[in-house]
C-alpha cells in the first residue's frame, strides 16, 4: 500500500480533525454577544413547560416566568411571599359588598413599554379578552363583572362573595395589554373571542404589556429573548437582556457552573449535591402530593371503607417519604400548602403508626385487603418520581397488612381514569390554579377533586355546608380559621392522604443577589440582580 | 421501514431521459400512496391511544369547565365523527395544510419547517463525519486485515455501535462543556445570539451564505458535541461494513490481476474495490442518514436542540393529533426520499444496474 492511500486517508479525517480544532481552538463567545456590547445578560435554564406568551392563553410554568416579566398585574407577591398581596398597577383598592365587589385604583404613574399611559380601560379589556378566549385561564375570573369608573379605576363585581380575587390577580394571565396596539393586531374582547381574536402569533412574537422586559425573541422548543423596556415606569430593570432557554435539569447544574450570569430552576435536591461555586437556594414547594382511597363502594368495597381509609392513614411512613423527596421538602399537614393562607401548622401532620394502622385494619373487617395503587408513570414533579413514590407507598401498606399493586399509566392515560372517578388508590400532586385557600375547596365532597375520589356531596353534608361558608368569609382571621377547619375535618372524614410538597429548587451562579425560587413564576426577575 | 432492494438487470444499459422519467414517476406515485396510507395508520393508532388530548392541554380546572371544553374541541375539529376528521384532515392535506397544532396552536407545516431545518442540519454533520471517519477506518482495516490496526479498529467500532446514544451524549457533555470547557453547552447558539436571516433554516449554511463567519464558528461549535455523539455509532456500523464489503471482493481475481499488472496500491484499491463496495456501503450510508434524521430524539433532548425528534417527543406526550401527524408523514418522507436517491445512486455507481 502506498503512501498516497494513506495520505488521501489522512485527508478524509483531517476535515473532522480541523473541524475539532476550529471549534476547540475558538472561545464560546466568539460570535458577537449582547453582552460583551455593555449590558449584562442573565440566563435562565428551564425545562420548557411553554406554549405561548399571550397571557389570555397562557397557563405553564415557563410562560408565567415570562408573562411575569413582560406584563404587570394589577397586584403582585412581594417574592415568596403568598399570604399577602401588595401593590403592582394598583396602589390601593377597596373591598366592598362582603366581598362582592373590588374597587381598584391605578398608579397614574404606570405606562405601557411605547409610553402609553395605563388606563383602566386597558385592564377591562384585558380582563374581558381574557375570560371570554375561554382558554385555560379564563376560569381564574370565571363570575367576575369588570367595567371602568373614569380612567383610574376598575372594578370587579360578582354574584357570590370572592374573596380570594387579589390572591387571583397577581396571576400573569391576568397581565394587562395595551388594548389599542393588540386591537390593532387581531385581538379582541367580545363575547365570541374564542373564535374572533387572532392576537396570539402576534402576542408570540410582541409584547403589549408595562413590565420591567419586552419580548425578543420567542421560541417554544429553544429558547426565549427578552430585553428591557426603556420606558418602565418602575425601579429600573437589572438586565439588559434575559434569555430563557430550554434545557434539561440534569444539565442545568453544570451549564451554571460555567456561567457567567446563570439561573437553573428544575433541578431536584439530589441532583445539586455535587455541584461546586454556585448557590443553591431551596424550599417548599406549593405541589402537595397526596393518596386518595376511594370512597364510592362500587369502585371499591375495599377503599371505601372508612376504617381501611384510616388504617392508610396510619401506614404511611411519612419520614421516609420526606427523605425521598429530599432536602427542603416538608410535610404536609393538610391540602392547603404551608405557604398559603389557611394552612394547617406542622402539629397537625398526620402520624406514622403501624400499631393503630394494624388495629384500624383489624377493625375494618377485612382479610388481606387487595388494592390496585394508581400512578402517572415516568412522570416527575419538584424530582419527585410517581414511580418512586408509589412503591415506598407500596412498601408501607405491606407492613400494615395491605397489599397495593402497582398500577403505572402514560400521564394523559392516567388522568382518564383519575378523573372519571375510577382509581382504587390514587397518587396525584396537586399544583395551584391560584396561591389561595378557595382553589383547595375543589377536594370538598362533591368537588373536582372529591369527585374523582369518589366522594359525593352527599357522602358528607355537613362538610360541603362548611367548604360552602369558607368559600366566602373575607375576613382574614376567620378565613384561616374556617379553612384550618375544613382540612382538620378532611383529614378526619375524607379520602385523602396528604403526603408531602417537594422541594424547589433553584441553583445560580454566586454573584447573584435575591435568588429564591417561586412558587408561581420559578424564579422572580423583577427582583433578581 | 427497511430500504427496498432495487430493481437491478445485470445487463449494462445506459439510462435514458424517458426511463429515468418513468422509474421516477412511479416511484414517486408509490410514495404518494404510502404517505396516505401512512396518514391512515397514524390517524387510526393515534385514536386508539386511550388518552384525551383535551385533557393533555388544559388544566385541571379548565376540564371541569365543559364551555372550556367545547370551545378547545371545536377549535381543533375534535367534536365531529372520526371519520370526517380524518377525511377532513386529507382534504387539507391535498391543499398542503397539516392542520394546526393542539399543543401550540402553530400551523403544523410551520412547526415541521422550523424543526426540520435543525435536524437536517445535525444529521448532515453527522452522517459526512461519520462517513468520511467509518469509511477510512473500514478499509483500512480491510486492507490490513489481521494486524493491529484492523484488531483496534473492530475494537472500537463495536464499542461505537454498542454504547447506548444517552450516555455517549452525557459522557461527551460533561468531559467536553463542564469538565475542558472546549465546546458550547446546548442550544444551537450561545444564549441570545440572534440566528442568521433563514434562507435554509440550517444556521452554518446561513451563517455563510450572509458571510458572518464569526455566527458560522459558533453554530459549528454547537453542533460539534451532538454531532458526534449521533456519529459515534454511525461511524461504528460504516467500519463495519466497508470492512465486510471490501473483504468481500479484495481478493477477487480482477484485484489480483490489477495488482499483477504493477498498478499502484492505492489505484488498485479505489478503482477496484472500493467502487464495488461502494454498493454496499450507499445502502448503509442511506439507511443511517434516514436512521438519524427520525432518530434525533434522545441527543436532541439531552443538548437542547429544537429539532423534529423534540418536536415528536413533545408531540406524544401533549397527544398533539395534528403534529404527530405531521412527524409520522415527515419520518415516511424520510424513508421514500432516501430509498428513492440510494437507488438512483446505484446506477450511477454501476452502470450495469438498470432502473426501472
Amino acid at each position: 500500500m502506498n503512501r498516497r492511500f494513506f495520505s488521501v486517508l489522512a485527508a478524509s479525517t483531517s476535515g473532522v480533525a480541523l473541524l475539532f480544532g476550529a471549534a476547540g481552538g475558538l472561545p464560546a463567545s466568539a460570535a458577537s454577544h449582547p453582552a460583551a456590547s455593555g449590558g449584562r445578560t442573565l440566563v435562565i435554564d428551564n425545562s420548557f413547560s411553554l406554549v405561548t406568551a399571550d397571557p389570555g392563553h397562557m397557563f405553564e410554568n415557563t410562560g408565567e416566568l415570562v408573562d411575569n416579566a413582560m406584563y404587570d398585574t394589577l397586584v403582585t407577591f412581594d417574592g415568596n411571599n403568598f399570604k399577602k398581596v401588595v401593590p403592582l398597577l394598583a396602589t390601593s383598592w377597596q373591598v366592598l359588598d362582603g366581598g362582592r365587589k373590588y374597587v381598584f385604583h391605578l398608579d397614574p404613574k404606570a405606562k405601557f413599554s411605547d409610553g402609553t399611559p395605563v388606563t383602566s380601560a386597558d385592564v377591562v379589556w384585558s380582563e374581558q379578552r381574557l375570560v371570554n378566549l375561554k382558554g385555560n385561564p379564563s376560569v381564574l375570573l370565571g363570575g367576575e363583572t369588570i367595567t371602568a369608573e373614569g380612567p383610574e379605576t376598575v372594578v370587579f363585581t360578582s354574584a357570590q362573595p370572592n374573596p380570594a380575587l387579589p390572591y387571583i390577580l397577581p396571576n400573569p394571565s391576568t397581565g394587562v395589554l395595551e388594548k389599542s396596539v393588540v386591537t390593532k393586531h387581531g385581538g379582541t374582547d367580545a363575547a365570541d373571542a374564542s373564535t374572533k381574536d387572532t392576537a396570539e402569533n402576534w402576542l408570540n412574537n410582541h409584547s403589549a404589556g408595562s413590565g420591567p422586559y419586552v419580548m425578543s425573541s420567542f421560541n417554544v422548543s429553544s429558547q426565549v429573548v427578552l430585553t428591557a423596556n426603556p420606558n418602565y415606569w418602575g425601579p429600573k430593570p437589572a438586565w439588559s437582556q434575559v434569555v430563557v432557554r430550554n434545557v434539561n435539569a440534569p444539565e442545568q447544574g453544570l451549564d451554571v457552573e460555567r456561567g457567567t450570569y446563570e439561573v437553573g430552576v428544575d433541578m431536584s435536591p439530589s441532583q445539586t449535591k455535587s455541584l461546586s461555586g454556585v448557590q443553591v437556594v431551596g424550599g417548599a414547594s406549593p405541589n402537595v402530593f397526596f393518596l386518595f382511597t376511594n370512597d364510592n363502594p362500587k369502585v371499591s368495597k375495599v377503599t371505601s371503607n372508612k376504617d381501611f381509609q384510616k388504617a392508610v392513614r396510619y401506614a404511611i411512613n411519612y419520614k421516609g417519604l420526606l427523605q425521598l423527596a429530599g432536602a427542603g421538602a416538608v410535610q404536609s399537614p393538610g391540602v392547603i400548602p404551608t405557604a398559603y393562607n389557611g394552612s394547617l401548622p406542622a402539629s397537625a401532620d398526620s402520624s406514622y403508626n403501624l400499631r393503630l394502622a394494624k388495629s384500624w385494619l383489624a377493625k375494618s373487617g377485612l382479610k388481606h385487603p387487595a388494592v390496585t395503587l394508581s400512578y402517572p408513570e415516568s412522570f416527575q414533579s419538584n424530582g419527585i418520581d410517581f414511580g418512586d413514590l408509589a412503591a415506598r407507598v407500596q412498601q408501607d401498606l405491606q407492613q400494615a397488612g395491605i397489599t397495593a399493586t402497582l398500577a403505572p399509566a402514560s400521564l394523559t392515560v392516567a388522568l382518564q381514569t383519575y378523573r372519571a372517578g375510577t382509581e382504587q388508590i390514587g397518587l396525584w400532586y396537586w399544583g395551584p390554579d391560584f396561591p389561595e385557600a378557595a382553589d383547595y375547596l375543589n377536594f370538598a365532597p362533591g368537588a373536582l377533586v372529591g369527585l374523582r375520589a369518589g366522594w359525593t356531596a352527599k357522602m358528607d353534608p355537613g362538610l360541603v355546608a362548611l367548604a360552602g361558608r369558607a368559600a366566602s368569609v373575607v375576613n382574614p382571621a376567620a378565613r384561616q380559621a374556617i379553612f384550618q377547619t375544613f382540612q382538620r375535618d378532611l383529614n378526619a372524614q375524607g379520602p385523602f392522604v396528604t403526603l408531602v410538597q417537594g422541594a424547589q429548587v433553584v441553583v445560580g451562579t454566586k454573584n447573584l443577589h435575591n435568588l429564591t425560587p417561586n412558587g408561581l413564576w420559578e424564579v422572580d426577575l423583577r427582583n433578581l440582580y | 421501514m427497511a430500504l427496498a432492494a432495487p430493481e437491478l438487470s445485470r445487463r449494462a444499459r445506459r439510462v435514458t431521459p424517458a426511463g429515468l422519467a418513468r422509474f421516477l414517476a412511479r416511484r414517486l406515485g408509490t410514495g404518494l400512496v404510502l404517505v396516505v396510507g401512512i396518514t391512515l395508520v397514524a390517524f387510526v393508532i393515534t385514536h386508539l391511544v386511550p388518552g384525551n388530548p383535551a385533557a393533555a392541554t388544559l388544566g385541571q380546572t379548565a376540564m371541569s369547565d365543559p364551555t372550556i371544553v367545547k370551545a378547545w374541541d371545536h377549535q381543533y375539529g375534535l367534536d365531529k365523527p372520526v371519520v370526517e376528521q380524518y377525511l377532513i384532515y386529507l382534504g387539507k392535506l391535498a391543499e398542503g395544510n397539516l392542520g394546526i397544532s393542539e399543543h401550540d396552536n402553530n400551523p403544523v407545516l410551520s412547526d415541521l419547517g422550523q424543526h426540520i431545518p435543525a435536524t437536517l442540519e445535525l444529521a448532515l454533520f453527522a452522517i459526512v463525519v461519520s462517513t468520511a471517519i467509518g469509511v477510512s477506518l473500514g478499509l483500512l482495516a480491510a486492507v490490513r486485515r489481521g494486524r493491529t490496526a484492523d484488531g483496534v479498529i473492530r475494537i472500537a467500532s463495536l464499542a461505537g455501535v454498542s454504547m447506548p446514544t444517552f450516555w455517549v451524549a452525557l459522557v461527551l457533555f460533561i468531559v467536553f462543556f463542564s469538565k475542558l470547557g472546549w465546546f458550547p453547552s446546548g442550544g444551537r447558539l450561545d444564549p441570545g445570539v440572534t440566528p442568521p436571516a433563514t434562507i435554509t433554516g440550517m444556521y452554518t449554511v446561513d451563517a455563510i451564505l450572509h458571510g458572518q463567519w464569526s455566527l458560522f464558528v459558533q453554530a459549528l461549535q454547537h453542533l460539534v458535541l451532538p454531532g458526534v455523539t449521533l456519529g459515534i455509532f454511525t461511524i461504528g456500523t460504516m467500519v463495519r461494513f466497508t470492512r465486510a464489503s471490501v473483504l468481500e471482493v479484495v481478493n477477487n481475481d480482477y484485484v489480483r490481476a490489477a495488482r499483477a499488472k504493477g498498478l499502484p496500491e492505492w489505484t488498485v484499491v479505489r478503482r477496484h474495490v472500493l467502487r464495488p463496495a461502494l454498493l454496499a456501503i450507499t445502502t448503509v450510508a442511506g439507511l443511517a442518514f434516514a436512521n438519524l434524521l427520525s432518530g434525533t430524539v434522545l441527543v436532541e433532548n439531552i443538548y437542547g436542540w429544537p429539532g423534529i425528534g423534540e418536536y415528536a417527543y413533545q408531540s406524544a406526550i401533549n397527544l398533539d393529533l395534528p403534529a404527530i401527524m405531521g412527524v409520522s408523514m415527515f419520518v415516511a418522507l424520510v424513508y421514500i426520499v432516501i430509498n428513492l436517491l440510494v437507488d438512483l445512486a446505484y446506477s450511477l455507481l454501476d452502470p450495469r444496474i438498470e432502473l426501472r
